[in-house]
């Protein structure tokens, strides 16, 4: 079983919204003397429906809720450490597996940063020195600045879905809402860093209320809780996820999301580097 | 200097006032169905820094310098396709160094551009204050246009660290401190094709067709790479280049080739050609390491003036990125934690056994806050032993608003 395994919990999947992060270090293009670190989310998954009782199924449908035919997301991810946190927000467009774009809207040292996804190829806007930067896939299997979470590979789609077997091991109460448990091993050939996820799904909503995340040996390594549910987009969601990683006592990492719009038309050409330049 | 200010005031601020006018009028006009707040037309930031620092070959002759700069950037939304951006660099520069550099106020008094943009307000023996307008420039854009005049960055550079597609904002990667980059006096238009392609024009305004530029670049993206091919006068050459950014694996693969002809003479003269070739990868644990290799057919193996790397050389032009034949650079990034960042950065010409070397570590204090602590180290081969050159320690606290 090829498994990627790098020190601490450093890739994770945020529940079904698998949260793709990519670290950026546009240095040398001005100077040398600054990373300019800066990072991304996106949420990119997509798929079908069909029989509920159908672990993969539950998850695929709890997927393509989330996503829809595109998807229009205001939110803020927040780092939370005994001693400091930190909180970025962001703005981003996706459509379909394979379009997305990404602004970073605060703090103000990165605002107006715009991240390109499309297909496997991603851009780096850089707007102070007014310059596009193609990034290397390398970059793209980073951890999101060493934090509780990060991306499983922003080339690589719905892996929640496609890079595991999933079986519903019964029902559970989380939160006051009924939900599948559901547990999830990754396939053979998955280049995937967990041993084994555990999944609570609504049964009603299909939204991921709780997710827990094992390594290879079996042990616990962190636990992703979903709250505050309610409307965005039309659709129930829970706004706000906070991650918490085992035995590390004061670390956490919020995403919360503040607004979401569905299945409005965006068209191609939305997606495109000129379009970088623009949006704001 | 005058003839510039003046030229500027004729040409582009009337320009400006008129669009401001109509805008204004055409806003009043509407201004029943659509309520803008001041901050959704105008939008502000820029930053404060302080920088620090201390050159010296050895501890005898350490020689300070202090400089605080404001950096000030405005985009006015005029109207759905009118922006206007005027951003403003102001230095005051004072201490020990400047009383060593006599006429330092003066030197840095001068405007590259075709305008005179630039003044020292303050000019004495250790006290200078410099303003300059480096970027104002007006764009209008529609779905497939853009057509932006004034002082602007013109930015055709793909490639990391070296740029000899960048034919009109040549910069010095020494100067950390600059990371706007220097604007070109000009106008571009850009025409927007299907999917990634696009066709641009730019072109520097100027009194000397010796010292103009003028330049088209056509670029798309095919098989997973954003290509560019550009051409035109530089100077007093012509010019054909090449770029390109991909991967390799998962590797980044990027160059950019440029060809001078000399126009004058062109039969009986060899032109010169500039290359550079960028690999970056980025490990997971996390290290991201650039490489990247300059080939300057023109350039000389022989003993240079060191400050031609060193200090801020405004004569850098995309023909003369360095003064080795070959150069290399190697550099290595890490964000040791999320507030942390190290990096370091090297470069060496062949020949001369020129070397500079540039570590640096990045702490953000807060969201606003940042501090930096760089060092420049650069030696060079001088009568067959390797001698240093100089070295600078710098220290610099940010605030970004």
């Amino acid at each position: 079983m090829l498994k990627e395994k790098t020190s601490g919990p450093t890739k994770q999947s945020f529940g079904l919204l698998t949260i793709r992060l990519i670290p950026i270090i546009p240095k040398s293009l001005s100077k040398m003397h600054k990373i300019l670190s800066t990072y991304v989310l996106t949420t990119i998954l997509l798929t079908g429906n069909c029989i509920a009782q159908d672990g993969k199924e539950i998850l695929r449908k709890a997927d393509a809720k989330l996503r829809g035919t595109t998807a229009v997301t205001e939110m803020s991810i927040k780092i939370v450490r005994p001693s400091w946190s930190r909180e970025m927000t962001m703005k981003s467009w996706s459509k379909g597996n394979t379009l997305a774009m990404i602004l970073v809207t605060s703090p103000v040292k990165e605002k107006g940063i715009v991240f390109l996804k499309r297909g496997k190829e991603i851009w780096n806007w850089i707007p102070n020195i007014e310059r596009n930067v193609k990034l290397p896939p390398s970059m793209m299997g980073q951890s999101w600045m060493g934090t509780d979470f990060s991306n499983d590979d922003l080339v690589k789609e719905s892996s929640i879905v496609n890079d595991y077997t999933h079986e519903v091991a019964g029902e559970e109460t989380i939160k006051g809402r009924l939900c599948w448990k559901v547990e999830m091993t990754p396939k053979p050939d998955a280049a995937v860093v967990w041993g084994k996820i555990h999944t609570w799904v609504d049964k009603e909503e299909y939204m991921q209320m709780r997710t827990e995340f094992y390594d290879e040996d079996g042990y616990l390594i962190s636990t992703m809780s979903a709250s505050e549910v309610k409307m965005l987009g039309g659709k129930l969601i829970p706004a706000r996820m906070e991650m918490v990683p085992e035995e590390e006592e004061g670390k956490k990492t919020i995403m919360t999301y503040k607004s979401m719009e569905f299945d409005k038309p965006i068209e191609d050409s939305f997606f495109t580097t000129q379009n970088m330049k623009r949006i704001r | 200097m005058y003839c510039r200010i003046k030229q500027f005031y004729c040409t582009v601020l009337p320009i400006l006032i008129v669009c401001v006018a109509t805008v204004f009028v055409a806003n009043a006009q509407s201004d029943t169905s659509s309520t803008k707040n001041f901050s959704d037309v105008v939008q502000t930031r820029g930053y404060v820094k302080s920088l620090q620092s201390a050159s010296f070959s050895g501890l005898d002759d350490l020689v300070t310098q202090n400089l605080l700069h404001w950096r000030y950037n405005t985009r006015t939304y005029l109207s759905k396709p009118l922006t206007l951006a005027i951003e403003m660099r102001n230095r005051l520069f004072y201490g020990e160094s400047i009383k060593l550099q006599p006429g330092f106020g003066d030197a840095l008094d001068v405007d590259h551009g075709y305008w005179d943009l630039s003044t020292s307000i303050v000019n004495k023996d250790a006290v200078v204050f410099h303003v300059i307008l480096d970027r104002v420039w007006l764009n209008w854009a529609s779905d497939k246009w853009d057509v932006r005049i004034g002082r602007q960055r013109i930015n055709w550079g793909v490639n990391l660290v070296w740029n000899p597609n960048d034919l009109f904002n040549t910069y010095n990667f020494a100067d950390f401190d600059y990371e706007e980059r220097p604007g070109s006096d000009g106008v571009r238009i850009t025409r927007y094709l299907k999917g990634l392609s696009s066709i641009e024009v730019g072109g520097k305004f100027s009194n000397n067709p010796d010292s103009t530029v003028v330049a088209g670049l056509y670029k798309f993206n095919k098989w997973g790479y954003d290509i560019q091919v550009l051409s035109g006068v530089y100077y007093e050459d012509l010019t054909l280049g090449l770029g390109w950014a991909g991967n390799l694996k998962t590797a980044g693969l990027k160059g950019e080739a440029t060809y001078f002809h000399p126009r004058y003479h062109g039969i009986d003269t060899s032109g010169v050609l500039v290359t550079s070739i960028t690999v970056d990868y980025s490990f997971k644990e996390p290290i991201y390491v650039t490489g990247s290799m300059l080939y300057n057919s023109a350039g000389t193996p022989d003993d240079v003036n060191f400050f031609q790397v060193y200090t801020l050389s405004s004569d850098l032009t995309a023909k003369n990125l360095m003064p080795t034949k070959f150069s290399y650079f190697l550099q290595l990034s890490s964000t040791l934690n999320p507030l942390l960042s190290a990096n370091l950065a090297g470069i060496y010409g062949a020949g001369m056994d020129l070397l500079f070397l540039m570590p640096s570590l990045t702490y953000a204090i807060n969201d606003a806050w940042d501090m930096m602590l760089l060092g420049q180290i650069v030696g060079a081969d001088y009568s067959g032993n390797f001698t240093g050159l100089g070295n600078a320690v710098f220290i610099r606290t940010k605030w970004s608003y």
